[in-house]
């Protein structure tokens, strides 16, 4: 890297036409883990590169998060200031970002010339042969717009936006977790510490295992019932028939539960999908072709969702959304929340809200989630998201060329930690260990602990077994919403889903597709499960002993 | 070589059409939204949304019935019978579980406009805010804006803005490049300014739920293959814009 230094700045520092623009930049972009000369050379690399585009338009898009919101509004302007390049950078939801990105490739029309989308498309993207291969296009094409200080192995999404053939089809944007989140000043209180000892026999802490977080869930709703005067809940969650349904359980709540095998970053063979995988090919997804859909765990980790859900939470949250339920806890009637998206850290650290306190300070943390029945250590434990650049094959050359170094603006050393201290997203290891972060850690509920600490490589995204993740995803709320509505049982629903789970690749099977899936016959679920690993037998007592952790003893287990 | 195999599928999904089984005839409810579909002063359909549907239906060998509602009956309508639809409603993450969709049937580049004799220039979206935005009743787009802050006005319907535009009655209209260039036509002053493209929005024909699944997998086919073909790009064409 160095070495890279030495030739861009020269290079870059003596040009005093680009300097006005690139100095004024500066300004805008602090702070920054680069050096000022350093900023300085890599922003003038940016107008320098960018002049063969000057005067194009590149439209972009991506979904709805205060990160993107500040690159459309904030970062877009300085890079056509600095480059010339106008870009249109559009901003919907992240259901239509999927969408738009399948009409592209379903229509062959030419409707955007980059996308921000989430690294869960892996699968279908090193599969379909229409998503460009960054790590081809750098050192090919796109060799001349490629930022010689781009550092890409200072980015810590990269295995979840690399193929099993070793391409790079996505470069992360912005990435969040899905943490345990809780209220830190209810649970040090002393009189529901001692209340919640004598009724359960342990601490009151942050809970190891998902019999922990149900008999917490059980204190605050039934017998805390109040704090302050006001209502509270042991719980929150959503289950309306939605798309956003499917996420909560696609986004590794089965994993989670132990459905799947050992192995990072999905576990191998079986992943937390439950779908079996050989080779690069998916074999099944119902234990009778080898997969854990229908497994007992998988039965296991619907049923507690739904039985929380109804129990514990507050009654209006089963008619909710993600959007709907997401600022919930931020109001202060929520103690806990097993499935938490660390996207909300902004919206739950603005002064003046219930859940920060005079000082500008949360009231909450957030720590490990706990584990379910059937998890054993070596297991992903949550889910991240990586939001990443894509860009499709058909995008034409020049287009493609300016988006690109778009992309690599918005993520480069020169503007990623100025973008990360606004929408608490990083995607940068330098960010992630800088002083501006330290500096921020107190007022961010154990964020910055995370990034810093050795889970952050168990919290996986989706992964390359999914080959078709725009449709299957859908399967999971179809599937999945009559077990909430109490119109079946959670064991049907889970097997109707691994029905239509197989169906789906029995269909890709036929296309021809790169590693599609080479279903097993169908045999009996037994045999399968007498084997070692995943689908797994079901255990004779789910609600094992709870376990908890004071906060700091929680946090001393990611390091 | 990609073109010619759409063209032979195209070829193939219409001799299977014929070769389909007789089944309840669709009815689609268009909602006035001129230019894309209205009833001109006979009563006929016309618009480019009506002109996509019946080159799709006619490819699919599908019998339809047109007929034009306001929105909300029209999606009530939906919701009562297997065989109805409503042409278009923008797929968006709260309706998709409530309908059947066919798309996309169409795709429109929104952008904010200034009159042409006023051209405003703005870089984004917040420096936007500052100014008033025209829209109309029932668009999801004028809702897009309110919900970011912006201060929307809603005329009654769409066509009523080229003219509040040219009298300054707010410095900016919120509008498709298709709506901006005929509504502009219509009402005889020119074509507006465009100050900030910020929305691509993509609509599709929302059908019951219970709809005949075949039949929809069919038109979601052939609508494709349509786009493939150039010949969804050409109806754009007649009505002055492109798609790429």
């Amino acid at each position: 890297m160095k070495r890279l230094w030495a030739w861009l700045l020269p290079l870059c520092l003596s040009s005093p036409s680009q300097a006005d623009v690139a100095q004024l930049l500066q300004d805008h972009l602090q702070p920054t883990t680069l050096t000022a000369d350093e900023q300085l050379a890599e922003l003038r690399w940016f107008s320098q590169t960018a002049q063969p585009y000057r005067g194009l338009t590149v439209r972009v898009v991506s979904e709805r998060i205060a990160t993107h919101w500040y690159e459309s509004q904030v970062l877009a302007p300085l890079f056509t200031r600095l480059t010339g390049i106008r870009v249109i950078h559009e901003i919907t939801g992240e259901d239509d970002v999927v969408n738009k990105l399948n009409a592209q490739q379903d229509t062959g029309l030419h409707l955007y010339d980059g996308y921000i989308s989430d690294s869960d498309l892996i699968g279908a993207h090193f599969r379909g042969g229409q998503v460009l291969a960054l790590s081809d296009f750098m050192v090919g094409d796109g060799a001349g717009v490629t930022l010689p200080t781009l550092a890409l192995d200072d980015f810590i999404g990269l295995p979840f936006t690399t193929g099993p053939d070793g391409k790079l089809y996505q470069l992360p944007d912005q990435q969040f977790a899905n943490l345990y989140w809780f209220r830190h000043d209810w649970f040090t209180r002393p009189e529901l510490q001692k209340a919640f000892r004598q009724q359960y026999g342990y601490d009151l802490g942050v809970p190891q295992n998902w019999s922990a977080y149900e008999d917490i869930a059980e204190f605050f709703t039934y017998h805390v019932k109040k704090i302050d005067g006001l209502p509270v809940y042991g719980h929150m969650d959503y289950g309306a028939h939605d798309p956003s349904l499917g996420w909560r359980l696609s986004d590794a709540w089965l994993g989670m539960a132990g459905v799947g095998d050992l192995g990072l970053p999905n576990g191998l063979p079986v992943d937390d999908w439950g779908i079996r995988v050989e080779g690069c090919h998916p074999v099944g997804a119902s234990m009778a072709r080898g997969g854990a859909l229908d497994s007992p765990a998988a039965v296991y980790a619907l049923e507690r969702y739904v039985f929380w859900l109804k129990r514990f939470a507050p009654p209006e949250a089963i008619q909710l959304t993600f959007t709907q339920a997401g600022p919930v806890p931020s109001q202060g009637q929520i103690a806990q929340q097993i499935f938490w998206y660390t996207a909300f850290t902004a919206d739950y650290t603005r002064p003046g809200i219930e859940v920060v306190d005079d000082d500008g300070l949360p009231l909450w943390r957030v720590a490990p989630s706990p584990h379910g029945a059937y998890w054993q250590p070596g297991m992903k434990s949550g889910y991240q998201d990586a939001g990443s650049w894509t860009f499709l094959t058909n995008t034409p050359p020049e287009q493609l060329k300016a988006a690109w170094l778009y992309a690599q603006f918005l993520v480069s050393r020169s503007v990623s930690l100025n973008k990360t201290l606004h929408g608490l997203t990083p995607i940068r290891r330098s960010d992630i260990f800088s002083q501006a972060m330290t500096e921020r850690a107190a007022s961010l509920g154990g964020l910055v602990e995370f990034y810093r600490s050795q889970a952050v490589h168990a919290w996986t995204p989706t992964g390359t077994n999914v080959p078709d993740y725009a449709e299957m995803a859908s399967l999971w709320w179809k599937e999945a919403h009559p077990a909430i509505a109490g119109r079946i049982t959670a064991g049907q629903a889970m097997r109707n889903l691994a029905q239509a789970m197989d169906a789906h690749l029995a269909g890709l099977e036929k296309t021809g597709l790169h590693c599609a899936p080479k279903l097993n016959p169908v045999t009996s679920a037994a045999q399968w499960q007498a084997r070692p690993g995943a689908p797994k037998p079901a255990l004779a007592h789910e609600k094992s002993q709870g376990v908890t952790l004071s906060y700091e003893e929680a946090m001393r287990a990611w390091q | 070589m990609r073109g010619s195999k759409w063209a032979r599928l195209l070829i193939l999904l219409s001799v299977a059409a014929l070769t389909l089984p007789v089944r309840a005839e669709l009815t689609v409810y268009a909602w006035p939204r001129e230019p894309l579909s209205y009833q001109d002063r006979d009563g006929k359909p016309k618009g480019l949304a009506v002109d996509i549907l019946a080159t799709l239906m006619e490819q699919a060998g599908e019998p339809y019935q047109l007929k034009f509602a306001p929105l909300n009956r029209a999606m009530q309508a939906v919701t009562k019978k297997p065989e109805v639809c409503v042409l278009l409603l923008e797929r968006r993450q709260e309706r998709e579980a409530h309908y059947s969709w066919v798309g996309p049937l169409l795709i429109s580049r929104f952008s904010l406009y200034s009159a042409a004799e006023n051209p405003l220039t703005v870089s984004d979206l917040e420096n936007a805010k500052a100014f008033r935005v025209l829209s109309h009743m029932g668009s999801g787009v004028g809702n897009y804006l309110e919900e970011i802050g912006f201060n929307v006005d809603y005329s009654n319907h769409n066509g009523l803005n080229p003219d509040k535009l040219m009298r300054q009655r707010a410095p900016l209209w919120a509008t498709s490049e298709v709506s901006a260039q005929v509504l502009s036509k219509q009402a005889e002053v020119a074509m507006p300014h465009e100050v900030l493209p910020f929305l691509t929005v993509m609509e599709a024909m929302a059908c019951n739920v219970r709809s005949d699944r075949l039949r929809q997998q069919r038109l979601q086919s052939t609508l494709l293959a349509l786009y493939r073909t150039g010949q969804i790009q050409q109806l754009y064409q007649r009505y002055g814009v492109t798609l790429d």
